[in-house]
């Protein structure tokens, strides 16, 4: 597998996870829309466009979108993003002998989304992913 | 596990001393089961209590040294030729400074402190630098051990050397961590790198 698909598939990977899924939390990838969003969800996009040390590796941030329910203060999107840190933080993730290592998290609360009904957080985790020549 | 096979951070890299109760024989050490038999349990170092093949970790690393002897290359000069010739000379013992963010409790020189105590105590310790790109999913005092259940539940590369602790300096800073340096002296040749 290649370099960007080994990417997703490493991110994917934690949210198969039953740290993840035991939190009971929807997390959706880019370009995907249910057709009843719940009440609290998270979206996923993947940004592989920092420095590199050659041509199979890419570092860059995975941004996380926390929707949850309006005029109700930041406390669940903090909550969520702490189950965030928890699940991605310091994790190293090796699929077909690429491996992604995620780093620290950055948490910044933006506000109401105009054409939803959601209060948007957003959750920065810095990543590097390597292959093996 | 095995050594590690890809390229990475190695953000989850660790430094330990062995505390046995009394002191292993230095000259006989040479094997990776020798000096891994030495890290079985981690104890505090304040607080903890030594006992056969016990362990303390230097935690708050900020930054290692290069690991492993550097070389030492020498030029000889000879007649007839248009360049000199290199030779592998005697290797110099490499400067081991290690630069932690101070927590002055882990290093105060009172009763039960024990790497407080081991600065500037003239005594052989037995050293292990782990490199590791992955964190350890043991528990307890088995997580950072040199054991299948510890740091073999991931890659990794074990350095070993014998050495004292010979000095800590403190910087003080106004807007960053509060950091010291942590000076070790090398008695032996660097031993590895093992894996378990």
């Amino acid at each position: 597998m290649s370099k960007f698909m080994t990417l997703e598939l490493n991110v994917y990977s934690l949210f198969a996870s039953t740290a993840w899924t035991s939190q009971g939390i929807t997390a959706f990838p880019n370009n995907f829309k249910s057709a009843a969003l719940p009440e609290e969800y998270v979206k996923l996009d993947i940004i592989a466009s920092g420095e590199s040390v050659n041509k199979i590796s890419v570092s860059g941030i995975i941004k996380l979108t926390i929707n949850t329910e309006v005029n109700k203060g930041t406390n669940r999107a903090s909550a969520i993003a702490d189950a965030l840190t928890t699940l991605m933080a310091g994790k190293s993730i090796t699929n077909a002998g690429w491996t992604t290592q995620l780093f620290n998290t950055v948490f910044v609360p933006i506000g109401l989304d105009p054409e939803s009904k959601y209060f948007r957080s957003k959750l920065e985790v810095q990543f590097s992913h390597f292959g093996v020549f | 596990m095995a050594h590690i096979n890809s390229i990475g951070a190695g953000m989850f890299s660790d430094l330990a001393v062995a505390v046995p109760t009394s002191a292993p024989s230095f000259a006989t050490l040479d094997t990776a089961a020798e000096f891994q038999a030495l890290f079985a349990t981690e104890i505090e170092s304040v607080g903890g209590t030594k006992a056969a093949n016990t362990f303390v970790r230097v935690k708050n690393v900020r930054e290692f040294p290069a690991m492993g002897t550097p070389p030492n290359v020498v030029n000889v000069p000879t007649y007839g030729q248009a360049s000199s010739q290199q030779i592998q000379g005697q290797s110099d013992a490499p400067t081991m400074e290690i630069q932690i963010n101070l927590v002055p409790a882990d290093w105060a020189k009172e009763a039960g402190n024990i790497l407080g105590n081991m600065v500037g105590d003239g005594n052989q310790y037995v050293f292990r630098f782990t490199l590791m790109n992955t964190e350890p999913t043991g528990s307890g005092a088995t997580k950072f051990a040199a054991t299948g259940p510890g740091v073999g539940t991931v890659q990794n590369s074990q350095y070993y050397w014998i050495g004292k602790i010979d000095a800590l300096q403190v910087t003080p800073q106004l807007t960053d961590a509060n950091t010291g340096t942590v000076t070790i002296t090398i008695q032996s040749k660097f031993y590895g790198a093992f894996t378990i």
